[in-house]
């Protein structure tokens, strides 16, 4: 009880709670800027939380995460252009509505179905990841090996796109993890004599290089003229209605979709690999299926907006308990979130609710205020929304890349991170563009050093017998989850046979 | 195409990081020393590598070169932002974090169409907020050039 309110208090004091109002102001401002994602945001925030305490700064990241996620409806429902990936599930229903001029309805019940959602991942975070901790005090190596094993392969096939694709991406994050000094025999392994690179890549500079530096140089690749264009575009439909007036209306006949949305959405947020994009999409799919007015979606139906509204923002919760009970991430979010939980002492894994449990209460506190002041911060950004269309991202993009230059030299004061920065910028750029999916390198470079660490120790220990990786109940069932993971592609083809239009196209899923 | 040539990369890549790999040290007594998991990776891309890459040639013969060779060069702009950091890191320590940064801002702006003065004011009002805020309130040490700042 002691620990609780300890928790509580860490947040409930004028120094965090200022931090989490810039933060949401920082989190709107970006995720609502179409081509600057809500990973990008996370990215870009770490090298300045590196000053704050271990709350303040995961409280900073709890915050702009939620808001850029509802942050990207914005330009979706004004402009057609889905502000962060989150948002392209349905921007068409979000976008017929503002050009309807009921732009203000429909985000004010996104808003609301947000706040909800996010809230519903939470509890679930809170119920679910203290007694999933004390299950996973059992684990041993063999466990650990087959979790790193199911996030990546959930990464892969899971994914979007091609999976021959995301596991060559997947190959490069785990060469990224390899250097550094081997962890069992203290071999250097591709450090090329640069002494830096002795204690392995750094997280943050390869996160920046990855989702900032990255959109930077894809909007010098378009010709001149044409990413002028895309700014002039920009106009606004009148718009006349209340924020919340038509709210309460629409929760009372969609509230079982809300439910299901929030539940369903943190569900996926927490299976490692998937985050919120994937979550929107499943469930917009999910909803359209079990409407009884399916042929409205895509024109300016509220029902699928509230499904997929409440399903993203339940995912960036939900992705948090594989992120604080195992260490592996859910997203990339908790991918950037881990590796700053390590930094700031508070090393992920089950003993995190015994060591730390002030600072995970704390944590748990953060993300209900997360949510909470969405409503507010979400309104004004709502009423003021047309600062965003005249911010062309052509002044914002020089600006961005002086920040990936700073933040990528202060997280150990030294060039060589902004060289790895540079670098991974060009190769997220080059993989990209030839349609590889990105977030398979982030979770191999984050769990690289837990796949091999795990296996090296399990080999140690049964004395090379791989038999032993099948042998403790657990680990099978973990073997078998990882089996099931791997046959996801063929088990959505034959789905995709039987019921047609049911799922997404996943070439549409990227866009 | 494109598909092609990202499957010939990395099967060289591969090839590279096995090659690289054999020369690590070996623990007498271990089944697997470091080079296991580098091999691994290795194998994975070269095997990755080839089926990308035959895939992609299937394609070729099946749709025709004529279809699938959609290679559109991006614009020469694209190398603007890595020449600039490239810069910073070679020229900050000599004329200064700021007046670097200043540079590369208004490069960049001018280069996408922005007019000169607005660029300036741009530029000059986002060094300082970089420069105060991770200069002074988070104390990083960026370099100081001969202006003093």
């Amino acid at each position: 009880m002691n620990e609780l309110l300890d928790g509580i208090l860490l947040v409930f004091n004028f120094q965090t709670l200022l931090v989490i109002l810039l933060a949401a102001l920082f989190g709107v401002f970006v995720g609502a800027i179409p081509g600057l994602s809500a990973t990008m945001a996370v990215a870009l925030l770490v090298p300045i939380t590196f000053a704050m305490d271990p709350t303040a700064a995961i409280a900073a990241i709890i915050t702009t995460a939620a808001m850029a996620i509802f942050a990207g409806d914005i330009p979706g429902t004004y402009l057609n252009i889905p502000g962060t990936p989150a948002s392209a599930a349905y921007v068409a229903d979000s976008a017929a509505l503002g050009r309807a001029g009921r732009a203000r309805e429909a985000l004010g019940l996104n808003v609301t179905c947000s706040v909800i959602g996010g809230l519903t991942g939470t509890l679930v975070l809170v119920m679910i990841a203290p007694s999933l901790a004390e299950f996973a005090l059992n684990f041993s190596s063999f466990e650990y090996f087959w979790l790193a094993v199911l996030g990546l392969g959930s990464a892969v096939f899971i994914s979007t796109g091609s999976a021959v694709k995301g596991f060559l991406s997947l190959m490069v994050g785990l060469l990224l993890a390899t250097v550094g000094l081997d962890m069992v025999t203290g071999a250097p392994r591709f450090t090329f004599d640069v002494p830096d690179l002795m204690g392995g890549i750094n997280f943050i500079p390869v996160m920046i290089g990855f989702f900032a530096m990255y959109e930077v140089m894809k909007l010098y690749s378009m010709p001149r003229d044409k990413a002028n264009g895309q700014d002039a575009t920009q106009t606004i439909a009148p718009q006349h209605g209340s924020v919340f007036g038509m709210v309460p209306t629409h929760l009372k006949r969609y509230w079982k979709n809300v439910i299901r949305g929030s539940s369903l959405g943190a569900f996926i947020g927490a299976l490692p690999g998937a985050g919120a994009d994937i979550a929107a999409w499943i469930c917009y799919a999910v909803s359209k299926k079990r409407s009884k007015t399916p042929e409205a979606y895509g024109k300016g139906h509220v029902e699928g907006l509230v499904d997929a509204g409440s399903a993203n923002n339940a995912a960036v919760a939900g992705a948090w308990v594989p992120a604080l009970v195992f260490g592996i991430p859910g997203d990339s979010i908790t991918a950037i979130v881990i590796g700053v939980l390590y930094m700031k002492g508070m090393n992920p894994g089950p003993t995190i609710f015994m060591d730390n449990s002030a600072m995970a209460y704390g944590l748990f506190t953060a993300f209900f205020v997360a949510n909470l002041i969405l409503l507010p911060i979400g309104y004004l950004a709502i009423r003021s929304a047309h600062i965003f269309a005249v911010t062309p991202t052509r002044v914002l993009m020089p600006i961005i890349l002086c920040f990936c230059i700073v933040g990528a030299f202060a997280i150990n004061n030294s060039l060589t991170d902004v060289w790895i920065m540079l670098v991974c910028g060009i190769v997220a750029y080059l993989i990209a563009n030839a349609d590889f999916p990105i977030a398979p390198a982030i979770l191999g470079l984050v769990l690289g050093n837990i796949l091999e660490t795990n296996f090296m120790t399990s080999m140690i220990k049964a004395d090379g017998n791989l038999l032993a990786f099948v042998e403790r109940p657990i680990s099978i069932g973990l073997a078998l989850l990882v089996l099931l993971v791997a046959l996801f592609p063929v088990l959505a083809k034959y789905w995709r046979m039987r019921y047609p239009r049911a799922l997404p196209s996943p070439k549409e899923a990227i866009e | 195409m494109k598909d092609l040539l990202f499957g010939l990369i990395f099967i060289a890549l591969g090839l590279a990081v096995w090659l690289m790999a054999r020369e690590f040290p070996v623990v007498p007594g271990m089944q697997y020393g470091a080079d296991f998991f580098p091999t691994l990776i290795a194998i994975g891309m070269a095997g990755g590598g080839a089926v990308l890459s035959f895939n992609a040639l299937r394609q070729l013969r099946t749709e025709g070169a004529g279809k699938t060779a959609g290679f559109s060069l991006p614009s020469m702009a694209l190398l603007l932002p890595c020449a600039s950091v490239v810069a910073y890191i070679y020229l900050s320590e000599v004329i200064g974090a700021a007046p670097m940064m200043l540079l590369i801002m208004l490069t960049l702006l001018i280069q996408r169409g922005v007019r000169l003065m607005p660029s300036l004011v741009i530029s000059c009002v986002a060094t300082a907020i970089i420069s105060l805020s991770f200069g002074h309130l988070l104390k990083v040490p960026l370099p100081v050039g001969p202006l003093g700042f």
